[in-house]
């Protein structure tokens, strides 16, 4: 028995699946959709190594930051660009992030009636906002290279770099010193932690070499949990944090460091955005920010933050209607 | 003959001791697994580590919840879908590119794939975040986007290059008179292929599902982008859920004490699983190919074009298939599951399309013209999973091109790093050094291994254990060889974040693939070369060194290209162990550095996607060269081939 191999079906069959698939592509990229308050609220969050989130969350919850539970079903990514990409691509999100890497890709929104400007952020008016900070042991200050770069850590020139990264400078009372040159000054400073305060440092980096060439900086980044650990382990000279450094904190750190030999210098103060998609009715994109921003009519609460985070709250937005209705 | 009985014998334990390097490295890894895991998991309790649906493990907390239930099962869903689209799409590819293709595309075809191997996990992470979850949301009841499809959808195309590869290889492996000698007794061109080219070429294929699985169970940094991350048990498609490689990886940075040995823990029950796993596909194997490998395929082709002959109706081929289905659930449920699914969209649509058509076009409706039909539809298929493939793959490279090209310069590649022009030059040093490294290991104990396993094992009773050593180690997630270097190179032996234990740890992690591509290609050497040799008086040793070993020098060609790509692509080990330098040139060895795939991890953190589509471009360049280069040389010695 002989089958004939040339066969009739092929090109009908072939035509057929092509235009099933050109179909449902295009109808899948045809129907894009815009904010609307009736639909859902889709939270999006850092993991739980990120020092944004953890400074986000203890200064909704206070204390009792750590025992709280994100809500379940919500989406937790492991980066600042990825949350900043999912919420310019998602109508419905809500997410934070910290104002220095927010662009105009999303909206920012108001807290407690206000907007994170230099001044509200200054008077605690806008609530959302931490130190940046390095940690330390002190003991090790008394090598010349690591006591330099903690000086001029704190000194005008960096503060100026800070301002120059869109930071609010840290308040001194007795100002900032200028940075002095240490002629022949050598040796390696290792660097480590917070992801949020790295572009800064590698600045901070760059002046500092500029003023002392025969130094080197190691400067690896991975959390401000990460960076607490080195400094715990001795991995690391410097450990950046992107949090407010607590008790508990400082208390670990010392089971490896040696009581009383943590240190810490601030670098700045960062406030924490909450933004939206840029469909969004409420917010504004970070371009408009200006200091003579007023109140805003509408916003959101902390309380109402809080609730919809926590996954134990017993409140549940099924809808963005449902939240800024619950005041 | 002393002497040549001499190197004879000291060529066999050189190459037994690297075999047994696989195990050493196993047991290692076992060693630390276990001995801080297991305490781990008596201290929470084994039955609520395992069964437990709660997991809260925030530093400080005091209600921390050890309950990994809910990322086993979103690691299984995941794994299980993604390998069934994986395998149903890549085999396709594989018998399109080997029989249906016009020669003209088929060397672009096999090009394109072979690069798609060399995209990092994060590209993938980045283009599953900017066009496959947004267009997922679309169409999402609960308008969420993440989740097991979105991260089954990415993993596919990621264990697609594996797949194709490896099916391809065995496909070409089969004896060509196999072909002709269907196409001799009358089968039509598909017939022949699907029937008896594709069944005499299973063991590739399970070769494939085994490192597919390995591949798609262990992929963390595309994963962790895609899944969501809430730890619940999943209920649906879509929906934020999480698995156990993207738990490990967020959390492993920053947990200390009982958070950080349960992650070890999590890391065990990912160990566990895939040895579990490998053991059953080993005696699925092992019952296969128990007779030689040459006997069970003439045999099974005779039994298949027996086969052919007498299926002449379409009914006792209904009864044939349906058989051959019940018989699928009753031995192997699980291993057939991908085949199964084959069957089934194949079986399910087929009756109404055939019907359709041929009621359409053939108004007698013989059993002839339906059994045509079917043929016609698989063909078709394999069209189809190829257009498929290509247009994902075609997508993918044109949203990276769009995207990066403006921004790749001289200065950009080779310049001096600045904050505000940062260049590659630190991270193409440390790739290079980090590939070096990788490759001076594994290529010579793989390649040991793989010749000792092929030319002096293959009957021997202890070699089925260093097999099961190589297939687990292939099967470990990459993320657990992270904690692995971590804690070994990085801590133990005090190298601190650096290259060496980067590469070090890349170099067991490639050695698995490194062994099977060699091995596969030693296999297709034909026996009669081994006893030309041999009866012309050539010892073993010169036997398998200067015939045995140039003749398989395209699938050692292969086996480089697969581990420099897995090197330069893998991220999730990298950053566990070199640190995260990206602004120094790394001065040796001994310093930490980045590589090209962990700089588009940085960029892409820091919101400078632009500088990531340019390194993913120069990465993209670089694979292409790499891949174009190796497939010269191996055109080369392929022709040198005939030669012999």
């Amino acid at each position: 028995m002989f089958i004939v191999s040339k066969n009739k079906f092929s090109i009908a069959t072939k035509l057929s699946a092509l235009l099933l698939f050109i179909v449902s592509v295009f109808g899948l990229t045809a129907c894009d959709y815009q904010f609307r308050v009736d639909r859902p609220i889709i939270i999006i969050s850092r993991d739980s190594a990120s020092g944004t989130r953890e400074a986000f969350f203890t200064l909704l919850f206070g204390s009792k930051q750590a025992d709280i539970r994100l809500k379940l079903g919500s989406i937790e990514l492991n980066s600042t660009a990825a949350i900043l990409a999912r919420v310019s691509s998602d109508p419905q999100s809500i997410g934070y992030d910290s104002l220095g890497f927010v662009n105009d890709s999303v909206k920012l929104l108001p807290v407690d009636k206000y907007l994170p400007t230099t001044q509200n952020i200054l008077d605690d008016k806008y609530k959302l906002w931490r130190p940046l900070s390095v940690l330390y042991r002190i003991d090790r200050m008394k090598q010349r290279h690591l006591s330099a770069f903690n000086d001029f850590l704190q000194s005008q020139q960096a503060q100026d770099i800070v301002q120059s990264r869109g930071y609010v400078n840290f308040p001194s009372s007795e100002g900032y010193a200028e940075y002095k040159p240490i002629a022949d000054l050598v040796g390696t400073i290792r660097v480590s932690g917070s992801t949020t305060v790295e572009p800064m440092m590698q600045r901070l980096r760059e002046k500092f070499l500029d003023y002392q060439p025969n130094c080197k900086i190691e400067l690896t980044a991975a959390g401000s949990g990460p960076g607490r650990n080195d400094i715990k382990n001795d991995n690391s000279d410097f450990g950046m944090q992107s949090a407010v450094v607590t008790q508990s904190h400082i208390d670990d750190i010392e089971q490896g460091a040696g009581v009383g030999n943590v240190g810490q210098t601030n670098l700045a103060i960062d406030a924490i955005a909450v933004i939206v998609h840029s469909s969004n009715y409420l917010g504004i994109p970070k371009s408009d920010l200006t200091d003579d921003i007023q109140e805003q009519g509408q916003s959101v609460t902390m309380q109402n933050l809080a609730n919809l985070i926590d996954n134990d709250s017993g409140v549940s937005f099924a809808t963005w209607k449902a939240m800024l209705e619950f005041q | 003959m002393m002497t040549v009985k001499l190197k004879d014998g000291i060529a066999k334990y050189f190459l037994l001791c690297s075999a047994a390097f696989s195990i050493v490295a196993l047991l290692a890894i076992a060693l630390f697994l276990f001995s801080r895991g297991i305490p781990a998991m008596a201290e929470i309790g084994l039955f609520k580590f395992l069964f437990g649906t709660v997991w809260h493990n925030n530093p400080g907390a005091t209600n921390q919840s050890y309950g990994v239930l809910p990322m086993i099962l979103g690691s299984i869903y995941v794994t299980a879908l993604a390998t069934m689209i994986g395998l149903t799409i890549g085999i396709f590819i594989a018998v399109f590119i080997f029989k249906f293709c016009p020669k003209k595309i088929r060397g672009i075809l096999e090009q394109l794939i072979n690069l798609l191997g060399g995209i990092p996990s994060v590209v993938f992470g980045l283009f599953g975040i900017l066009v496959v979850v947004p267009a997922l949301r679309q169409i999402s009841p609960t308008f969420v986007g993440e989740g097991i499809l979105a991260a089954s959808l990415i993993l596919s195309i990621m264990i697609l290059p594996t797949i194709v590869t490896i099916s391809l290889n065995s496909l070409k492996a089969v004896p060509r008179n196999f072909y002709e000698g269907a196409l001799a007794l009358g089968a039509t061109k598909e017939q022949s292929v699907f029937k008896v080219v594709l069944p005499a070429a299973k063991s590739g294929v399970y070769t494939a599902v085994v490192l597919s699985i390995g591949r798609a169970i262990g992929e963390t940094m595309a994963v962790i982008m895609v899944i969501g991350g809430s730890p619940q048990i999943p209920t649906s498609w879509l929906q934020s859920i999480d698995t156990l490689t993207a738990l490990i990886a967020r959390n492993s940075g920053e947990a200390s004490g009982l958070a950080f040995e349960a992650l070890i823990a999590c890391g065990v029950v990912l160990f566990v699983f895939t040895i579990l796993l490998n053991v059953f596909l080993m005696t699925v194997k092992i019952k296969r190919t128990n007779q030689s490998y040459k006997l069970t395929l003439k045999r099974h082709n005779e039994r298949q074009a027996q086969k052919l002959i007498d299926h002449t109706s379409f009914l006792h081929l209904r009864v044939a298939l349906l058989y051959k289905r019940t018989k699928f659930f009753i031995k192997y449920p699980f291993v057939k599951l991908g085949q199964f699914f084959v069957w089934l969209v194949v079986v399910c649509k087929l009756n109404v399309i055939c019907r359709q058509l041929s009621e359409l076009l053939d108004k007698n409706w013989r059993a002839e013209s339906r059994q045509k039909a079917w043929y016609a539809f698989l063909k078709v298929s394999s069209f189809f999973a190829a257009f498929l493939g290509v247009l994902a793959l075609v997508g993918l490279i044109l949203f990276i091109l769009i995207r990066g090209t403006p921004y790749v310069s001289w200065h950009f590649v080779f310049g001096k790093y600045t904050l505000d022009n940062p260049t590659l030059t630190p991270a193409i040093v440390g790739t290079l050094i980090l590939v070096g490294i990788a490759l001076c290991i594994s290529i010579p104990i793989g390649v040991g291994s793989a010749i000792f396993l092929s030319e002096y094992a293959r009957k021997a009773k202890g070699v089925k254990y260093i097999r099961l050593a190589i297939d687990s180690l292939a099967a470990i997630p990459s993320i657990v060889y992270g904690l692995f270097g971590f804690i070994f190179f990085v801590g133990l032996f005090g190298w601190s974040y650096s290259l060496l234990a980067g590469g070090v740890t890349l170099a067991i992690m490639t050695l698995p693939t490194v062994i099977r591509i060699t091995e596969e290609s030693l296999l297709t050497v034909p026996h009669i070369y081994r006893e030309g040799s041999v009866a012309l008086g050539a010892s073993k040793v010169r036997t398998t060194f200067k015939v045995v070993l140039p003749c398989a020098s395209v699938g050692i060609a292969s086996a480089l290209i697969q581990t420099v790509g897995r090197v330069i692509s893998e991220s999730a080990v990298l950053i566990l162990t070199i640190g995260l330098m990206v602004n120094i040139v790394p001065d040796g060895v001994m310093s930490p550095g980045t590589s090209l795939a962990l700089n588009i991890y940085y960029f892409g953190n820091f919101g400078s996607s632009d500088q990531a589509a340019a390194t993913c471009v120069v990465l993209l360049i670089v694979v292409l060269l790499l891949n174009l280069v190796l497939s010269f040389v191996g055109k080369r010695l392929g022709r040198n081939n005939f030669k012999y």
